[in-house]
Protein backbone atom coordinates (compact mmCIF):
# COMPACT_ATOMS: atom_id res chain seq x y z
CA UNK A 1 0.00 0.00 0.00
CA UNK A 2 1.76 3.50 -1.03
CA UNK A 3 2.35 5.61 2.15
CA UNK A 4 3.47 2.27 3.69
CA UNK A 5 6.92 2.84 4.36
CA UNK A 6 6.68 6.36 5.92
CA UNK A 7 3.72 4.92 7.96
CA UNK A 8 5.96 2.10 9.64
CA UNK A 9 8.90 4.20 10.01
CA UNK A 10 6.89 7.19 11.51
CA UNK A 11 5.78 4.33 13.95
CA UNK A 12 9.11 3.47 14.99
CA UNK A 13 10.16 6.95 15.39
CA UNK A 14 7.20 7.89 17.38
CA UNK A 15 8.17 4.88 19.63
CA UNK A 16 11.61 5.68 20.22
CA UNK A 17 10.88 9.21 21.04
CA UNK A 18 8.70 8.34 23.91
CA UNK A 19 11.14 6.12 25.46
CA UNK A 20 13.93 8.75 24.92
CA UNK A 21 11.31 11.27 26.49
CA UNK A 22 9.79 9.25 29.05
CA UNK A 23 13.44 8.25 30.36
CA UNK A 24 15.14 12.13 30.19
CA UNK A 25 11.74 13.52 31.86
CA UNK A 26 12.12 10.75 34.75
CA UNK A 27 15.58 11.92 34.76
CA UNK A 28 14.90 15.54 35.34
CA UNK A 29 12.39 14.74 38.00
CA UNK A 30 14.73 12.50 39.57
CA UNK A 31 17.89 15.26 39.53
CA UNK A 32 15.43 18.06 41.02
CA UNK A 33 13.87 15.82 43.49
CA UNK A 34 17.31 15.21 44.89
CA UNK A 35 18.11 18.89 44.55
CA UNK A 36 14.84 19.34 46.64
CA UNK A 37 15.89 17.44 49.48
CA UNK A 38 19.57 17.75 49.05
CA UNK A 39 19.95 21.10 48.24
CA UNK A 40 20.60 24.12 50.60
CA UNK A 41 18.52 26.91 51.64
CA UNK A 42 20.57 29.48 51.15
CA UNK A 43 21.99 30.75 48.14
CA UNK A 44 26.14 31.19 48.87
CA UNK A 45 28.35 30.93 45.70
CA UNK A 46 26.50 30.45 42.71
CA UNK A 47 29.38 29.64 40.20
CA UNK A 48 29.50 25.93 42.09
CA UNK A 49 25.96 25.74 44.13
CA UNK A 50 23.29 23.92 42.30
CA UNK A 51 20.11 26.50 41.69
CA UNK A 52 17.40 26.42 39.58
CA UNK A 53 17.50 29.52 36.83
CA UNK A 54 15.07 31.47 35.53
CA UNK A 55 15.60 33.98 32.03
CA UNK A 56 13.79 37.66 33.07
CA UNK A 57 13.79 40.81 31.61
CA UNK A 58 13.99 44.23 33.85
CA UNK A 59 12.36 47.36 32.96
CA UNK A 60 14.31 50.13 34.69
CA UNK A 61 12.95 53.66 34.83
CA UNK A 62 15.56 55.39 33.56
CA UNK A 63 15.87 56.21 30.15
CA UNK A 64 17.40 53.15 27.93
CA UNK A 65 20.41 53.17 26.71
CA UNK A 66 21.46 53.24 22.68
CA UNK A 67 21.49 49.50 21.67
CA UNK A 68 25.31 48.51 21.84
CA UNK A 69 26.43 46.86 18.07
CA UNK A 70 29.07 44.57 17.83
CA UNK A 71 30.44 44.74 14.09
CA UNK A 72 32.02 41.84 12.54
CA UNK A 73 33.75 41.40 8.93
CA UNK A 74 30.38 41.19 7.58
CA UNK A 75 28.65 44.32 6.41
CA UNK A 76 25.28 43.60 6.59
CA UNK A 77 25.10 41.97 9.98
CA UNK A 78 25.41 42.96 13.38
CA UNK A 79 25.18 41.48 17.29
CA UNK A 80 23.33 43.52 19.38
CA UNK A 81 24.17 43.25 22.89
CA UNK A 82 20.49 43.04 25.26
CA UNK A 83 20.01 45.17 27.96
CA UNK A 84 18.52 44.66 31.30
CA UNK A 85 18.17 40.73 30.66
CA UNK A 86 19.12 38.80 33.41
CA UNK A 87 18.96 34.93 35.00
CA UNK A 88 17.21 35.14 38.05
CA UNK A 89 18.92 32.23 40.46
CA UNK A 90 17.32 30.71 43.88
CA UNK A 91 18.53 27.84 45.77
CA UNK A 92 16.29 24.34 45.18
CA UNK A 93 14.56 24.80 48.66
CA UNK A 94 13.49 28.39 48.59
CA UNK A 95 9.82 29.06 47.52
CA UNK A 96 11.07 29.72 43.86
CA UNK A 97 12.73 26.44 43.87
CA UNK A 98 9.57 24.67 45.23
CA UNK A 99 7.87 26.40 41.95
CA UNK A 100 10.12 25.44 39.43
CA UNK A 101 9.77 21.84 40.75
CA UNK A 102 6.50 21.58 40.56
CA UNK A 103 6.31 23.10 37.02
CA UNK A 104 8.89 20.83 36.14
CA UNK A 105 6.90 18.04 37.07
CA UNK A 106 3.68 18.81 35.52
CA UNK A 107 5.57 19.74 32.26
CA UNK A 108 7.50 16.10 32.37
CA UNK A 109 3.64 14.74 33.21
CA UNK A 110 2.35 16.62 30.36
CA UNK A 111 5.08 15.64 27.48
CA UNK A 112 4.83 11.98 28.72
CA UNK A 113 1.34 11.28 28.80
CA UNK A 114 1.20 13.77 25.21
CA UNK A 115 4.09 11.16 23.95
CA UNK A 116 1.72 8.22 25.29
CA UNK A 117 -1.13 9.31 23.50
CA UNK A 118 0.49 9.94 20.31
CA UNK A 119 2.51 6.89 20.54
CA UNK A 120 -1.15 5.08 21.22
CA UNK A 121 -2.16 6.23 17.56
CA UNK A 122 0.52 5.05 15.53
CA UNK A 123 0.13 1.69 17.32
CA UNK A 124 -3.78 1.00 16.91
CA UNK A 125 -4.00 2.85 13.37
CA UNK A 126 -3.18 0.93 10.02
CA UNK A 127 -3.30 2.17 6.92
CA UNK A 128 -5.68 -0.47 5.98
CA UNK A 129 -8.04 0.51 8.90
CA UNK A 130 -6.82 4.51 9.17
CA UNK A 131 -10.17 5.34 11.19
CA UNK A 132 -11.00 4.50 14.65
CA UNK A 133 -12.79 6.33 17.49
CA UNK A 134 -10.53 6.09 20.27
CA UNK A 135 -7.69 8.08 18.21
CA UNK A 136 -10.16 11.06 17.39
CA UNK A 137 -10.47 11.08 21.25
CA UNK A 138 -6.77 11.10 21.49
CA UNK A 139 -6.04 13.54 19.07
CA UNK A 140 -8.51 15.85 21.11
CA UNK A 141 -7.04 15.22 24.56
CA UNK A 142 -3.73 15.78 22.87
CA UNK A 143 -4.86 19.59 21.84
CA UNK A 144 -6.74 20.49 25.17
CA UNK A 145 -2.72 18.86 26.78
CA UNK A 146 -1.42 21.63 24.70
CA UNK A 147 -4.13 24.46 25.22
CA UNK A 148 -3.69 23.60 29.05
CA UNK A 149 -0.01 23.70 28.89
CA UNK A 150 0.07 27.13 27.93
CA UNK A 151 -2.86 28.15 30.41
CA UNK A 152 -0.77 26.23 33.31
CA UNK A 153 3.00 28.07 31.69
CA UNK A 154 0.60 31.93 31.61
CA UNK A 155 -0.26 31.05 35.43
CA UNK A 156 3.16 30.49 36.24
CA UNK A 157 4.17 33.59 34.88
CA UNK A 158 1.76 35.72 36.94
CA UNK A 159 2.78 33.23 40.27
CA UNK A 160 6.68 34.25 39.43
CA UNK A 161 6.13 37.91 38.97
CA UNK A 162 4.17 38.04 42.25
CA UNK A 163 5.78 36.04 43.99
CA UNK A 164 9.52 38.06 43.04
CA UNK A 165 8.67 41.71 42.67
CA UNK A 166 8.36 42.86 45.67
CA UNK A 167 11.52 41.61 46.33
CA UNK A 168 13.88 43.10 43.55
CA UNK A 169 14.27 46.53 42.12
CA UNK A 170 14.42 47.25 39.19
CA UNK A 171 10.81 45.22 38.13
CA UNK A 172 11.29 42.71 35.73
CA UNK A 173 8.90 39.86 34.34
CA UNK A 174 9.54 35.78 33.47
CA UNK A 175 10.67 35.31 29.72
CA UNK A 176 8.47 32.87 28.81
CA UNK A 177 7.24 31.65 25.53
CA UNK A 178 3.37 31.62 25.52
CA UNK A 179 0.88 31.30 22.68
CA UNK A 180 2.62 28.46 20.25
CA UNK A 181 1.26 25.41 22.29
CA UNK A 182 -2.35 27.40 22.16
CA UNK A 183 -3.01 27.45 18.36
CA UNK A 184 -1.45 24.23 17.80
CA UNK A 185 -3.80 22.81 20.69
CA UNK A 186 -6.34 25.00 18.69
CA UNK A 187 -5.57 22.71 15.29
CA UNK A 188 -5.25 19.54 17.28
CA UNK A 189 -8.72 20.34 18.07
CA UNK A 190 -10.01 21.20 14.69
CA UNK A 191 -8.29 17.80 13.44
CA UNK A 192 -10.31 15.67 15.65
CA UNK A 193 -13.33 17.00 14.65
CA UNK A 194 -12.71 16.36 11.20
CA UNK A 195 -10.92 12.78 12.06
CA UNK A 196 -14.27 11.98 14.00
CA UNK A 197 -16.13 13.06 10.53
CA UNK A 198 -13.89 10.31 9.16
CA UNK A 199 -14.87 7.49 11.34
CA UNK A 200 -18.56 8.32 10.83
CA UNK A 201 -18.22 8.02 6.67
CA UNK A 202 -15.49 5.15 7.66
CA UNK A 203 -18.47 3.51 9.71
CA UNK A 204 -21.17 4.02 7.26
CA UNK A 205 -18.89 3.08 4.43
CA UNK A 206 -18.46 -0.29 6.09
CA UNK A 207 -22.19 -0.74 6.46
CA UNK A 208 -22.61 -0.18 2.76
CA UNK A 209 -23.72 -3.54 1.14
CA UNK B 1 -35.44 3.32 10.27
CA UNK B 2 -38.36 2.64 8.25
CA UNK B 3 -36.90 0.68 5.23
CA UNK B 4 -37.37 -3.22 6.14
CA UNK B 5 -35.00 -5.38 3.99
CA UNK B 6 -37.42 -8.41 2.96
CA UNK B 7 -34.41 -10.40 1.65
CA UNK B 8 -35.38 -13.45 4.04
CA UNK B 9 -38.47 -13.63 2.65
CA UNK B 10 -37.47 -13.43 -1.14
CA UNK B 11 -34.71 -16.15 -0.20
CA UNK B 12 -37.27 -18.43 1.27
CA UNK B 13 -39.79 -18.03 -1.73
CA UNK B 14 -36.67 -18.76 -3.61
CA UNK B 15 -35.67 -21.79 -1.25
CA UNK B 16 -32.36 -20.48 -1.61
CA UNK B 17 -29.81 -20.15 1.43
CA UNK B 18 -27.72 -17.26 2.00
CA UNK B 19 -24.56 -18.95 1.49
CA UNK B 20 -25.26 -20.01 -1.61
CA UNK B 21 -26.65 -16.17 -2.85
CA UNK B 22 -23.55 -14.75 -1.34
CA UNK B 23 -21.48 -17.03 -3.30
CA UNK B 24 -23.33 -16.53 -6.23
CA UNK B 25 -22.88 -12.87 -5.49
CA UNK B 26 -18.99 -12.80 -4.72
CA UNK B 27 -20.32 -10.96 -1.58
CA UNK B 28 -18.60 -11.71 2.11
CA UNK B 29 -22.12 -14.00 4.15
CA UNK B 30 -20.88 -11.38 7.29
CA UNK B 31 -21.98 -8.14 4.47
CA UNK B 32 -24.96 -10.19 3.35
CA UNK B 33 -25.93 -10.81 7.34
CA UNK B 34 -25.60 -7.20 7.59
CA UNK B 35 -27.94 -5.66 4.92
CA UNK B 36 -30.59 -8.98 6.18
CA UNK B 37 -30.58 -8.51 9.74
CA UNK B 38 -31.23 -4.74 8.68
CA UNK B 39 -28.00 -3.54 9.65
CA UNK B 40 -26.74 -1.62 6.82
CA UNK B 41 -26.71 1.89 6.54
CA UNK B 42 -27.18 1.91 2.36
CA UNK B 43 -27.37 -0.44 -0.61
CA UNK B 44 -25.13 -0.21 -3.82
CA UNK B 45 -27.38 -0.19 -6.74
CA UNK B 46 -24.94 -2.81 -8.01
CA UNK B 47 -25.64 -5.17 -5.21
CA UNK B 48 -29.09 -4.47 -5.40
CA UNK B 49 -29.01 -5.28 -9.06
CA UNK B 50 -27.08 -8.69 -8.66
CA UNK B 51 -29.82 -9.87 -5.82
CA UNK B 52 -32.61 -9.26 -8.33
CA UNK B 53 -30.97 -10.75 -10.94
CA UNK B 54 -30.30 -13.87 -8.91
CA UNK B 55 -33.49 -13.95 -7.51
CA UNK B 56 -35.13 -13.04 -9.80
CA UNK B 57 -37.45 -10.24 -8.44
CA UNK B 58 -37.47 -6.54 -8.30
CA UNK B 59 -36.24 -3.70 -5.81
CA UNK B 60 -39.57 -3.47 -4.29
CA UNK B 61 -39.39 -7.47 -3.34
CA UNK B 62 -36.42 -6.79 -1.52
CA UNK B 63 -36.88 -3.66 0.10
CA UNK B 64 -39.87 -2.54 1.94
CA UNK B 65 -40.77 1.22 3.30
CA UNK B 66 -42.99 1.13 6.41
CA UNK B 67 -43.61 4.35 8.37
CA UNK B 68 -42.73 4.87 11.72
CA UNK B 69 -45.12 5.16 14.38
CA UNK B 70 -43.83 7.81 16.96
CA UNK B 71 -41.99 11.02 16.37
CA UNK B 72 -39.56 10.86 14.16
CA UNK B 73 -35.93 10.44 15.61
CA UNK B 74 -33.17 11.17 14.01
CA UNK B 75 -30.04 8.54 13.92
CA UNK B 76 -27.61 11.61 13.51
CA UNK B 77 -27.00 11.64 9.74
Amino acid sequence: MKGQRTFDIVRVLVNVMYYVVALLALLVVILKSMALVMGSSELTDTTRQLTVNFDVKAFPKKDTLPPQLIYGSLQNAALEKKQDMYILRATSRSPLGIYSYIITLLGAIAVVTGMGWLRKIFQDSSLKEPFREINAVRIRNIGLLLIAADAVRLIGYFIFNRMTNPYFTPYFQQLVDVGNSFWMGLLLLALAVVYRRGVEIYNENQLTI
Amino acid sequence: MPIIVNLDVMLAKRKMQLTELSDRMGITLSNLSILKTGKAKAIRFSSLELICEILECQPGDILEFVPEKGPKQSDGD
